[in-house]
């Protein structure tokens, strides 16, 4: 299966310099349609999903291959050369500002500039580092997961069994948006949340923009404090937006953001 | 009919058995009715401008920011989903929550909320959860297991056929699902199990026992069986669990063990056969503490052989090695020399080649070779046509004449190694020092 088929690539807009979008723990590569768009005038524009989510080739999914964010980062490394694209900007939320930044270390020929929002490279309390959560929450979420499982797997499953394209199915599905096969997102929750990529943050050597909102949950003010004693050359940014998806909820802030920290290098 | 929840336009939702409650676009509550405050132990309180977050586990705020509030924002809303709200005192209750947004320009404004208790139904969820863990343990035990496990319906077709299952029997599981298991299995000329058994199983009783069972090619393999009748909650049976272990090996070793046994009662009888014949012969040429030793040294020797054979797996010596450990007690050290190939010798051949290298070596220690320092003893052998050829070969010894009488010794080293190995040995009483041959087919050594 070519590499464009199994993440379900998109490419979009034209332009010399190149920008992927990379989405976050919970959902798939939609979740940047309110802020992609915005870049098709001067950028090539690539978003796909991570593998696991969205429209990805599931099947692949290896527990092992993507037991760390190894895997996923070798991934976002495999759709740039599979396009043939270099020194892109790479726009990474969440849980994917650690994989461009792990893509990022591995071949800063592919990566020319970084963009994280709302990154976190812990989020478990460790000493005196303060992630925001203890151990129990992050395994109380893979609880939640299991109990939505079930409601999931009770209207998903003649879907699966049967004719998931025959419509009646689709228009019944509740909540059929953003949602994973549950067993893969159970892992890859494992994965986000019990990982430590300090060492992988500090190590960044390209320019950086780091976005974040008030009042996000999962990324608590120590965590905001680490980041800027710890990626002294990035420039943080607060955003005027809360959660802790503001690409969903305030896509114009976050567009203006990444607009004038990737302007066309000519203009700079 | 007047209700006061209803004033004709409006609904209080104060007065609804449901939680109810309105978040801004940031998250922040605008108005919680008076359910909801009520579950949440806050009664007569405002709620107004708590975030919503704040009300719920920690594990259910990041559910909520990376599920939820995206699900709000691109589909506009969600159902039945199962979180738990925290109460100020940390307690927890469960509910089942939907929302639907209200947008603008793309962005969610508000949103509304809908929570139902679910106490009761999150018990039986982590039951169900607490199943789906067993029935994965049980799953990754079938799938593991080294017996093949088979699932039969009541009607005898094969509901569910585990990898040992296809190891065992070449069937793979799409093959052998659906299929009889009598046609898939079981021998055309098997009895059907007495109907006592039968319904000593429908009775709950497991059956283990041994049979055959058919593999894809053709071939018949022992198997222990066990039988276990399923049944559903209210006692139905709804088919059988059948497993078979392969038995072959076991089979295999219980009939070596047989084998050997018998071999052991053969062998044993023989040596005793033998022991007596050295003590009859010994006694003809030595009396009292000259007898309790030879016999002793004959014995010592007939000891030795059977180390050897019991070395090799109680069937085999090599010839080189019988050489050297009938040789040893000599203490010869560098007057001896051997050199051969390897020659696989049988029980019998060991035995009777063992006790003449005894009495030949005793022999040269006493009164040939081996009883001058400046003596040598060379034994050399080799094998061509299917035939052994040995040479003893003593030298620099005190001069040899041939024996005034024939003993035990002579016997052993001459006819009755003929008799036994169908070969040939011979004699040469040469002055320089004894030369010993023996001729003898292979195929009766290894015998």
């Amino acid at each position: 299966m070519d590499i464009k088929t199994r993440h379900a690539v998109t490419v979009d807009g034209s332009g010399d310099r190149a920008i992927v979008f990379v989405h976050g723990y919970g959902c798939d590569k939609t979740m940047w349609r309110k802020v992609a768009p915005a870049f098709e005038d001067a950028f090539t524009v690539v978003t796909y999903d991570l593998m696991g989510c969205g429209a990805s080739a599931t099947s692949d999914y290896d527990a092992t291959r993507y037991g760390t964010l190894a895997g996923h980062a070798d991934d976002l490394v495999a759709v740039l050369e599979g396009l043939g694209l270099r020194d892109v900007i790479a726009v990474g939320h969440s849980v994917s500002a650690m994989i461009v930044a792990l893509a990022a270390n591995a071949r800063p020929d592919l990566v020319e500039r970084l963009v994280m929002v709302c990154p976190s490279p812990s989020y478990m309390d460790d000493g005196d580092y303060v992630g925001g959560f203890a151990r129990a929450d992050l395994e109380g979420l893979l609880e939640v997961l299991d109990a939505n499982y079930l409601g999931w797997s009770s209207d998903m499953a003649p879907a699966i069994m049967g004719t998931p394209d025959a419509p009646e199915h689709g228009q019944e599905l509740v909540n059929s948006f953003c949602q994973a096969d549950p067993d893969i997102a159970k892992h890859f929750a494992e994965v986000t949340f019990l990982s430590d990529h300090r060492a992988d943050v500090k190590a960044v050597r390209q320019p950086t923009l780091v976005l974040q909102c008030r009042d996000d949950i999962l990324v608590p003010p120590p965590v905001r404090d680490w980041l800027s004693e710890n990626m002294p050359r990035a420039d943080m940014v607060m955003l005027d937006a809360t959660g802790h998806c503001p690409h969903v909820s305030f896509p114009q802030a976050t567009i203006a953001a990444i607009r004038a920290a990737v302007a066309p290098v000519a203009a700079r | 009919m007047d209700d006061p929840a209803h004033d004709g336009t409006r609904i209080d939702a104060d007065l609804l058995p449901c939680g109810i409650a309105g978040i801004d676009g940031e998250g922040r509550v605008t108005f919680a009715n008076a359910a909801l405050r009520d579950w949440l132990g806050r009664e007569g309180q405002d709620l107004e401008g708590t975030r919503l977050l704040d009300l719920l586990t920690p594990a259910g705020r990041i559910y909520f920011e990376t599920h939820l509030r995206p699900l709000l924002a691109v589909q506009g809303e969600f159902a039945e989903v199962a979180i738990e709200l925290r109460r100020r005192d940390g307690t927890r209750i469960g509910v089942t929550m939907a929302a639907r947004a209200e947008a603008a320009d793309g962005t969610m404004r508000a949103a509304r909320i809908c929570v139902h208790r679910n106490e009761q139904r999150r018990a039986y969820e982590r039951e169900l959860l607490t199943r789906r863990i067993e029935s994965e343990r049980f799953a990754a035990t079938v799938r593991s297991a080294p017996d093949a496990i088979i699932v039969i319906a009541s009607d005898g077709r094969i509901e569910a056929w585990n990898p040992a299952a296809t190891a065992l029997f070449g069937w793979t599981e799409a093959e052998a699902t659906g299929r009889r298991l009598d046609d898939l299995l079981v021998p055309a000329d098997e009895p059907p199990l007495p109907d006592a058994v039968l319904a000593a199983i429908r009775a709950g009783e497991d059956l283990h026992d041994e049979v055959e069972r058919l593999h894809r090619d053709g071939r018949s393999i022992p198997v222990r069986r066990s039988v276990a009748e399923v049944r559903d909650p209210v006692g139905r049976s709804s088919g059988r669990v059948v497993t078979y272990g392969d038995i072959s090996e076991q089979r295999r070793a219980r009939a070596r063990v047989d084998v050997l046994v018998r071999e052991l009662a053969h062998r044993t009888k023989n040596i005793l056969a033998i022991v007596g014949v050295v003590a009859r012969q010994t006694a003809r040429h030595h009396a009292g503490a000259d007898f309790t030793a030879a016999f002793d040294a004959r014995l010592s020797s007939l000891s030795r052989n059977q180390d050897l054979l019991t070395v090799g797996g109680g069937e085999r010596a090599d010839l080189g090695a019988l050489i050297l450990g009938q040789l040893r007690p000599l203490d010869a050290g560098a007057r001896i020399a051997t050199d051969g190939p390897a020659v696989d010798l049988g029980p019998r051949a060991a035995q009777a080649v063992g006790m003449a290298i005894y009495e030949l070596g005793t022999n040269a220690a006493k009164y040939g070779a081996l009883s001058t320092p400046a003596g040598r003893l060379s034994v050399t052998w080799r094998t061509a046509d299917g035939r052994l050829r040995l040479d003893w070969a003593e030298t620099g010894g005190p001069p040899v004449s041939p024996p005034v009488r024939r003993g035990f010794g002579s016997r052993v080293t001459g006819a009755l190694l003929d008799s036994a190995l169908a070969g040939r040995a011979t004699h040469d009483y040469a002055p320089g020092g004894l030369r010993w041959r023996l001729d003898a087919p292979l195929a009766r050594l290894a015998d």
